[in-house]
């Protein structure tokens, strides 16, 4: 018992940093605060961020200015290949690329206390010293800029910053679902960070293929028409009645493609339909017509439709086609499709 | 924003629309155009092309974007396209087609804007509406928005279809960031027939950071009834949430009116479920899915279930893993897949993905159906990233099949003065 209890604390202990609880990574944190707690100034090592602007350099301290006070150096490389994480330098370089933001302004107005923005320098093992955009809404109240979504007086390019949401907006769990309601009512919301070709690749009515493609290097990321969708893509419309139908409302979405790639359902190519699809008695297609009708109308919609009007006619084998409960604000005698059968 | 000399910064101010930002329209092409030389500018351009080996014949997607932020004073002006590209097979035309090709001028302060050209209109619980026309936002009182869309129902290459027509709009209004609501309606001609008319209503609320909530419904007043409804409700916590939802979609309301097979009545299928995940680790997620539907007289469901561990603390690389039952009417079927993201440095990608389909009633179509992807991919800061893909699967229409894609993608970004 003791044995197996030994095992399972060895697993454990082995996956802690496989899972994250302890992480592997041999990058600390810059020790900020040591420094801090010693009296070291911000702009004592990060020498000419008084004067930095929205452009130019980061101001990063080089190994010359660490060995001014740490004389004895104890490794010949760089001081920052161990001393702070790499992630919190490129994180400062998309920061500088990304925002407008003038560290000279700032500091004069603090009075050199780069704590009060940088609030996490204070911490032990802080990963990124970045100040939360909250930091930055408690001076500058930008409520009128948030309604009207006008993120652009300090985000560069937001869509391009590739910012994650910080706010209920974040996409977790199932969130391909949940898009469409989203959008519907928040759709300037959804527009400050993604632009238009980001639906159109998707919700594009007369691609006859899978857009979703164009990232096909983001392997783990959520679609609809994710892996192997075109194999399964027949039984993924049976399972999900209407749901096809809802984006690709062209009647010929299913049939030119499947015309282009030589495969059943296309004119001149053998049927697709089991034996026993039709018979004298109905046979299989009425289900199947009235639970997806839209996949019948991807091949037989248009012109086509003649070859259902052929039974289904008053008087004709194939009877009465309507539904239970079955009504229309349509005209009868006039309007297409009644007219087909009921016209005078 | 309060713009004291305390409290200096860039912001623009509010004004009205100028007739200098009506002529933006007219300029953007020719704006996008000189971009070569408007170094100083700050223009933004990019283009993405993907070409893969389909059979019979390859087959491509072109997007190229631009955008030019402060040429037109507050307005921001730009331009897209989405464009499908084939090459000749046989005795077959091209089969390219524009999915979009759009230009939009965008008031800034206000956040109105007027977008024309071929589009995708989104509005409201109505249904996306691809059309050739014009789509307008008007924003006011801070919380009120007024949209209206007309056009053309998108025909194949430019061509267009006598007396069809689409037009719609849907009015808004938000309280804050808290709730959200709008009513829409949508009307669509098919050859001078009425082969839509749509009348929806859409809310979201976020009351706490916590709880949301978000519905549409969209009516079909032609065949009367719901065409298509959802709800959700989502909780989130720390490390969980979970999400509750219902759909109701009525597959034959979803055709044109001007159907033969809208006349086959009213069979909804509904289905409620849940979605529940859970960050068990730093570097662990469960999520969790299942739902239960019905159509007419079957009743059935899907249920899922997803593992994905990160390979480093900023999620840069991660293992996926992912099983899924379905069961609805003639749609039976189990799948799994795996997939991983692997960064091989800073600029390298390997991406990798496989998965097996078991339908339960194969009817000649092969008992299992194998599919698995491999992608090299490589991004750079000056701008340029490409990949490329190889692919191979065995289905229901083709015994054997490899595919090679390709896509490369260009940035440029004047404002900093050169390509990232």
């Amino acid at each position: 018992m003791r044995t197996g209890w030994l095992f399972a604390c060895l697993g454990l202990a082995s996956c802690a940093g496989l899972l994250g609880i302890k992480s592997s990574d041999r990058e600390r944190s810059f020790e900020h605060r040591a420094h801090l707690v010693r009296g070291v100034s911000c702009t004592s090592c990060h020498l000419g961020m008084g004067q930095a602007g929205d452009t130019g350099p980061l101001h990063l301290p080089s190994k010359t200015r660490c060995l001014e006070c740490h004389t004895a150096a104890h490794d010949p490389g760089d001081c920052a290949s161990c001393h702070g994480r790499s992630s919190a330098r490129q994180g400062a370089e998309l920061a500088k690329r990304h925002l407008v933001f003038d560290h000279r302004s700032h500091i004069a107005r603090q009075d050199g206390q780069c704590v009060r923005c940088h609030t996490e320098a204070g911490s032990k093992d802080a990963p990124s010293l970045r100040p939360a955009m909250a930091v930055c809404l408690s001076c500058h109240a930008h409520k009128d800029q948030w309604k009207t979504r006008e993120c652009d007086a300090c985000h560069v390019d937001l869509p391009a910053e590739l910012a994650k949401p910080s706010s209920h907006v974040v996409h977790e769990g199932d969130f391909l679902r949940e898009h469409g309601v989203r959008a519907a009512s928040g759709r300037d919301l959804c527009a400050t960070c993604h632009a238009e070709p980001f639906c159109a690749a998707c919700h594009g009515t007369t691609a006859p293929t899978l857009p979703h493609r164009l990232d096909f290097g983001k392997t783990t990321s959520p679609s609809l028409h994710r892996a192997g969708f075109r194999l399964r893509h027949a039984d993924e419309a049976r399972a999900n009645p209407g749901l096809c139908t809802t984006c690709h409302s062209d009647e010929r979405t299913c049939s030119d493609c499947h015309a282009a790639r030589r495969v059943g359902a296309a004119p001149g190519i053998r049927t697709p339909h089991p034996p026993g699809w039709v018979r004298a008695r109905g046979g299989e297609h009425g289900r199947a017509a009235r639970m997806e009708p839209g996949s019948c109308a991807a091949c037989h919609g248009g012109a086509g439709e003649a070859l259902c009007v052929g039974c289904h006619k008053v008087g004709g084998p194939g009877g009465n086609p309507h539904g239970p409960g079955f009504g229309s604000a349509l005209d009868k005698g006039r309007d297409q499709p009644c007219r087909q059968c009921h016209a005078p | 924003m309060k713009a004291g000399p305390q409290r200096q910064c860039k912001v623009r101010e509010r004004s009205r629309v100028s007739p200098r930002d009506v002529l933006a329209l007219s300029a953007l092409a020719a704006s996008t155009l000189v971009a070569g030389v408007a170094g100083a500018d700050p223009l933004r351009l990019r283009g993405d092309a993907l070409v893969q080996t389909r059979s019979p014949a390859p087959t491509g997607l072109l997007v190229l974007r631009g955008e030019d932020g402060k040429r037109f004073g507050k307005t921001i002006v730009d331009a897209e396209t989405v464009a499908w590209l084939g090459a000749f097979s046989g005795d077959d035309a091209s089969v390219g087609d524009v999915l979009t090709l759009s230009v939009r001028a965008r008031h800034a302060p206000t956040g109105s804007e007027l977008r024309a050209g071929r589009m995708v209109v989104t509005m409201g619980a109505i249904r996306p509406t691809h059309v050739d026309g014009a789509r307008g936002l008007v924003r006011a009182f801070g919380g009120t928005t007024l949209e209206a869309f007309a056009g053309a129902p998108v025909a194949r290459r430019f061509d267009y279809r006598t007396f069809d027509f689409a037009t719609g709009g849907r009015l808004g209004q938000s309280v804050g960031d808290a709730a959200a609501v709008g009513v829409s309606y949508a009307q669509r001609h098919n050859g001078a027939s009425l082969a839509d008319e749509e009348v929806g209503a859409d809310v979201a609320v976020a009351p706490v950071p916590w709880l949301s909530l978000a519905g549409r419904s969209a009516m079909d007043l032609v065949s009367r009834g719901v065409t298509d409804a959802l709800g959700s409700l989502s909780l989130t916590g720390q490390r969980t949430k979970a999400e509750l939802f219902a759909t109701h979609r009525s597959p034959g309301r979803l055709l044109p009116a001007t159907s033969l097979f809208s006349v086959l009545g009213d069979y909804a299928a509904t289905s409620a479920g849940t979605t529940l995940r859970l960050r068990a680790f730093p570097r662990l997620d469960l999520i969790a899915s299942g739902m239960v539907q019905t159509q007419a007289k079957d009743v059935g469901g899907q249920g899922s279930g997803r593992v994905v561990l990160a390979l480093d603390d900023d999620w840069n690389g991660s293992i996926l893993l992912e099983g899924r039952r379905v069961t609805l009417g003639q749609a039976r079927w189990s799948g799994v897949r795996t997939a991983a993201v692997i960064p091989l440095s800073r600029a390298y990608r390997l991406g990798t993905e496989i998965e097996l389909v078991r339908p339960d009633d194969p009817r000649g179509r092969g008992s299992l159906w194998p599919w698995a992807f491999v992608s090299m991919s490589r991004r750079s800061a000056s701008g340029l990233e490409f990949g490329v893909g190889v692919e191979a699967s065995s289905g229901p229409d083709r015994r054997e099949e490899v595919v090679a894609l390709g896509r490369v993608s260009v940035e440029w970004d004047s404002l900093r003065g050169a390509t990232r």
